[in-house]
């Protein structure tokens, strides 16, 4: 009975205080260790038999900073960001955009069809993302190494549903999932670890296929949505201009969605508790 | 002369012929009389038929408890095994992982499963030499861990009971046939898996290392129709998400181990794992003697 009397202590506490506390939201996966390196270890510790006992170890410190608005170029930064990772979903929505992240370095591997200056410009696009925290993208020139493949395909293909309405026939022919797509593999984490990006090239001139494979390669970043609020510059807007440089306000995307490698699965109504834990009032 | 000493043994049988009883400190003299009785629910759910006169004389009470005389007992023939004691956090674990119920929704009923026979794998043709080697390397470093668990590579198919292939080559197991993701597909009788197979998408997982730990995840996972579960770090074979420095942790040894271990019932419920550990914890606890566990070796299949 202490139990329950405890644990209803704790669920009124946790009303009253508020979630103090990143771990209080989520919750951490733990790694089980032979070394004590805190007290609170002391708790929840595996005993394996007389002599040999296991202790848990989890972060328990993440910097939040990389979710305060004013370390950014734009103070509707956050909004952008919500918009792209979860669609103004919430936990509450009927359909459900929760964040997907690569816990993994990602190594492109280039389908030796595309045309030459093509794979040149992309990798030259690409190489300008440096220094973000939890994401690494390299290329490779051999496929065995990578775990991100850029192929041509020879049949037509899209990355839409069938039923998907566009506002208009240029919006179709704009958008880079006619003609292209990306697949992704993730686990149950919402972690992608593997992807494969599909273009059918025929018809299409360079300007065309490398806006194109930019535009899908950011989107399978983060498995990212089109949206049309954003400047042209930036790789996500529906009418992006194929810039040579990569648009600051994409690069600080990139720094929002990979400040941290979250443990569990993130929906926009965990994100907006994490964001009032970055930001107290 | 010696008087006679009366034992009273007091069964608890589990449904799936593993006995326990309590541990028999002493070696019975000449002069020894030993009686086994079995709590009266047991005996009908075993026996099935109605009591006898002389089998109500011979009714005990312990406990509030009826005990039925059991005529004519013998011990079945097996290995007598000590329970192996594992702490509640220990079993926590364990209970989340080798219980996988369905649809997420706990049950009592939920058995877990395990291999009894040896795993003879069979390759086919389109694996390539080294995807095979590094999967055998991985299987071995299993294998050396985990006594009752024996896993050898076999060159017929017709030798083996678990088959691993690629999508395009023969359906070795037609149930996997029309999955359109990577997936192992297992077959049990008592809970006993006798049965398995993997088939990966070799276009998903288009290089060495992308099919080697698919593969693996889901050989790992086969070995007991594990649960993957949210509580380990993404490095253990027991959790649900990826990591490139995926490794069998010393825990992930230590569960699977526990899962093959003789010192625990096999093939039980949820219900019947959960009974037995607290009888045998209380029986530790208040005689100091531990439960052991009977694994007949008549093969119930």
């Amino acid at each position: 009975m202490k139990y329950i009397y405890s644990g209803f202590f704790i669920i009124i506490c946790q009303f009253v205080l508020g979630q103090n506390e990143y771990i209080d939201i989520i919750q951490p996966r733990l790694s089980f260790v032979h070394n004590v390196k805190r007290a609170s270890d002391s708790v929840n510790f595996v005993v394996l038999n007389k002599t040999d006992t296991l202790y848990p170890k989890y972060k328990t410190d993440v910097d939040l900073s990389y979710l305060n608005a004013s370390n950014y170029s734009t103070e509707n930064i956050i909004g952008r960001y919500k918009i792209l990772a979860f669609q103004f979903t919430t936990a509450k929505s009927k359909k459900i955009y929760e964040l997907k992240q690569w816990n993994t370095p990602i190594i492109v591997f280039m389908d030796d069809n595309l045309p030459k200056e093509v794979i040149k410009k992309f990798k030259t696009f690409y190489s300008q993302i440096k220094g973000i925290p939890n994401l690494s993208i390299s290329f490779t020139n051999n496929l065995e190494n990578s775990n991100y493949f850029i192929k041509t395909v020879s049949k037509e293909i899209n990355g839409y549903d069938k039923d998907f309405e566009f506002y208009s026939e240029e919006d179709r022919l704009n958008s880079p999932l006619t003609g292209g797509t990306y697949f992704l593999q993730t686990d149950k984490n919402n972690k992608l670890f593997a992807g494969i990006l599909s273009i059918h090239i025929q018809g299409k001139n360079e300007f065309a296929i490398l806006k194109q494979l930019k535009q899908l390669f950011f989107m399978s970043l983060g498995s990212f949505a089109q949206e049309y609020l954003s400047e042209n510059s930036d790789l996500t807007n529906k009418y992006y201009a194929n810039s040579g440089v990569i648009s600051t306000s994409d690069l600080e995307m990139l720094k929002i969605h990979y400040g941290t490698i979250y443990d569990r699965p993130i929906n926009g109504t965990i994100f907006n508790d994490i964001l009032k834990l970055s930001n107290p009032q | 002369m010696m008087k006679p000493y009366i034992f009273l043994l007091v069964l608890a049988l589990s449904h799936f012929f593993c006995y326990s009883q309590v541990h028999e400190k002493a070696s019975y003299s000449i002069d020894s009389i030993v009686r086994h009785y079995m709590p009266i629910n047991m005996y009908k759910t075993k026996y099935k038929k109605p009591f006898t006169k002389k089998d109500s004389l011979n009714f005990m009470f312990k406990d509030n408890d009826t005990l039925v005389l059991l005529e004519n007992y013998s011990r079945p023939k097996g290995i007598s095994v000590p329970y192996e004691y594992k702490d509640s956090t220990f079993l926590h674990y364990y209970k989340k992982v080798a219980f996988n119920h369905k649809n997420d929704s706990i049950s009592k009923e939920t058995s877990m499963k395990y291999w009894k026979s040896d795993i003879r794998l069979f390759f086919s043709e389109s694996v390539p030499r080294k995807a095979k080697k590094d999967f055998m390397d991985f299987v071995e470093s299993i294998d050396i861990e985990i006594d009752s668990l024996k896993i050898t590579e076999v060159k017929k198919v017709e030798d083996s009971n678990y088959t691993i292939y690629y999508f395009g080559d023969y359906e070795y197991e037609p149930r996997l046939a029309n999955n359109k993701k990577s997936n192992f597909y297992i077959s049990w009788r008592h809970n006993k898996i006798y049965r398995g197979s993997i088939r990966v998408d070799q276009n998903t997982f288009f290089s060495d290392h992308l099919i080697q730990y698919k593969l693996r995840e889901l050989f790992f996972q086969s070995l007991g129709y594990f649960r993957l579960v949210d509580d380990f770090s993404c490095e253990s074979y027991f959790s649900n998400c990826y990591s490139q420095n995926k490794k069998i942790s010393k825990l992930d040894i230590e569960l699977l181990k526990y899962h093959y271990s003789y010192g625990i019932c096999k093939g039980t419920t949820l219900e019947t794992f959960e009974r037995q550990h607290e009888k045998a914890k209380e029986i530790l606890k208040e005689t100091g003697q531990t439960m052991h566990f009977v694994h007949t070796t008549e093969d119930d299949d």
